[in-house]
């Protein structure tokens, strides 16, 4: 015959016993070793004025229903984190504030099927929850580097076509009108060639700070590739759009780079779409129209907005079709008068 | 390779219909409100035909919540209870009045913790009392949310290794109402195959001692 208790003792498992007057009858060494209080300390005690936080977990109730019921009852970690609160004493074990459990309530029956005691086994689960922490913080690191445009840190060419696509879908859903900007910087191929390519780099990033701060909160802002840059502007006609571009036209146009002790300035063109009734509908079709714009506002002398004008079947009321400086929205806008 | 013989479907729904009714007379007392458990249904499906069944019960585009326990023993399965998503306010009401039901929990956790717990204790109570009535026991796996307030298309059927032992299932199906139908939901008890010689035998015994 095996020595039990030794059995019980040795497990690494918490084990409680408890009566119908939640009076502790058995208080394995796992318990005392990690609650400090010893067996014969708790013994006839009762549980929950020993430790009251119990009740804050429902416990009392989950020992009546097993004691009602013959069912077994559990605390899941995912829910409770813990049961018995014991604090991380280890210098080398990752901590987390408390120890994780995972806890099973078993009735214990008499010979005549009766329960007799509830047996509260406690499993320490804390290696499990830091494994799935970061397994989970592992993931979204990854997620977010996959979204993610190094250089400028704005989303990357593939998220901001996913965010385009989903913000199409709700447009599609709820009538809410969208517009697309994009934008790139005039003559950045000279910025590169004078002053070098790590200047480039620093003007990117510079360049996306403002276009960060120049938008919604809810637009999203993209590097679409080299210099050029893309932004979605949910619920916003062209009319909106045109005056969240220019505000960044102009912010842009205002503020002064300094590399390598050169200052200079810089200045970029902007294109608009917007989806407009049934017209322009996927993200192909509101590239293509900004793209368009994109090319005149180039043409026109850069340093400025363009939007799409009547040629483009943009007859609503609200497609202001240009903003900029004054003598470019005359050279290119002929509608606007 | 034992049969679900008219006999013994007969028997089985008489014993799940007699625990149900000791279960529910429990859980009455338990959480001070009415609670009915239906009469069950028995019928040996397909295992691939499991979700469509779920989803002709429950209604394929209703956003449910759905609580699973395994039972171990001398044969084993679960216990699908599945809860209409909108019910949670209700319950947590339910419990918290009728049974001083209180952890101390964010709304979320506590929502989900309210389902389990009666997840579990239905499940508990009936499956305690079923396996009194044939003589056997049963331990219980710790019950998990299978789905959360989502239709029961979301949920993925780990088809059991195929091979013609393994390709039917038990269905035990049947709902129930807590409190004044302030809740209502639907109660699956699923046996694979595997066990249906060891159940359908304990099935035979119990059907010895009646007659």
């Amino acid at each position: 015959m095996i020595d039990t208790l030794q059995l019980v003792d040795n497990l690494s498992i918490g084990t409680i016993v408890v009566n119908r007057d939640m009076e502790v009858v058995f208080w394995n060494r796992w318990m005392e070793d990690h609650s400090h209080v010893l067996r014969e300390q708790i013994l006839g005690k009762v549980l929950t004025e020993e430790f009251p936080a119990l009740k804050q977990k429902g416990f009392p109730w989950k020992v009546q229903t097993v004691f009602r019921l013959g069912n077994f009852a559990f605390f899941s970690q995912k829910l409770h984190q813990y049961l018995f609160e014991f604090e991380n004493t280890k210098y080398f074990r990752p901590y987390l504030p408390s120890m994780q459990q995972s806890v099973v309530l078993v009735p214990l029956k008499g010979s005549d099927g009766t329960v007799e005691h509830v047996c509260v086994s406690i499993f320490d689960v804390t290696d499990a929850v830091l494994y799935q922490q970061q397994l989970i913080d592992s993931k979204r690191k990854v997620e977010e580097l996959s979204k993610t445009d190094e250089l400028t840190q704005t989303n990357n060419r593939r998220h901001l076509i996913t965010r385009l696509n989903e913000e199409l879908s709700i447009h599609q859903r709820s009538g809410c009108v969208l517009s697309f900007i994009l934008l790139d910087v005039d003559n950045f191929k000279d910025v590169n060639d004078q002053q070098g390519h790590v200047c480039g780099d620093y003007v990117l990033r510079e360049l996306s700070g403002i276009l960060k701060s120049g938008i919604r909160q809810y637009d999203i802002l993209g590097r679409y590739g080299g210099e050029e840059f893309a932004i979605v502007v949910p619920g916003a006609g062209i009319s909106e759009a045109l005056i969240i571009a220019e505000r960044l036209r102009s912010g842009v146009e205002k503020f002064t780079f300094e590399c390598d002790n050169n200052k200079f300035n810089i200045s970029i063109s902007l294109g608009l779409a917007s989806t407009h009734g049934d017209l322009l509908r996927t993200p192909e079709e509101l590239f293509k129209m900004a793209d368009k714009c994109l090319y005149r506002a180039k043409a026109a002398g850069r340093n400025c907005v363009v939007a799409p004008d009547e040629k483009d079947d943009y007859t609503s009321k609200d497609s202001i079709p240009c903003s900029g400086p004054r003598d470019v929205l005359n050279k290119i806008s002929p509608a606007s008068s | 390779m034992e049969v679900l013989t008219e006999l013994r479907e007969g028997a089985l729904q008489e014993i799940i219909n007699i625990s149900f009714g000791r279960a529910s007379a429990s859980l009455s007392e338990l959480l001070n409100v009415f609670v009915a458990l239906n009469v069950p249904f028995v019928e040996e499906i397909e295992q691939s035909k499991i979700l469509e069944t779920l989803g002709q019960r429950i209604g394929v585009d209703k956003e449910i919540t759905i609580v699973q326990q395994s039972f171990t023993g001398n044969f084993e399965g679960e216990v699908l209870l599945a809860i209409p998503a909108n019910a949670a306010m209700r319950a947590i009401k339910m419990m918290g009045e009728g049974s001083g039901f209180a952890p101390n929990l964010p709304t979320t956790e506590l929502e989900l913790e309210v389902f389990l717990e009666i997840g579990n204790i239905v499940i508990g109570a009936c499956m305690g009392q079923f396996a009194e009535l044939i003589n056997t026991s049963v331990s219980y796996e710790v019950p998990n949310i299978l789905l959360t307030k989502s239709p029961i298309a979301n949920l993925h059927l780990v088809e059991q290794q195929s091979g013609a032992a393994r390709a039917l299932a038990l269905l035990v199906r049947t709902d129930f109402q807590l409190g004044d139908k302030e809740l209502s939901g639907f109660l699956f008890i699923l046996f694979g195959q595997r066990w249906f010689d060891e159940l359908y035998l304990a099935l035979d015994r119990f059907i010895e001692e009646m007659t």
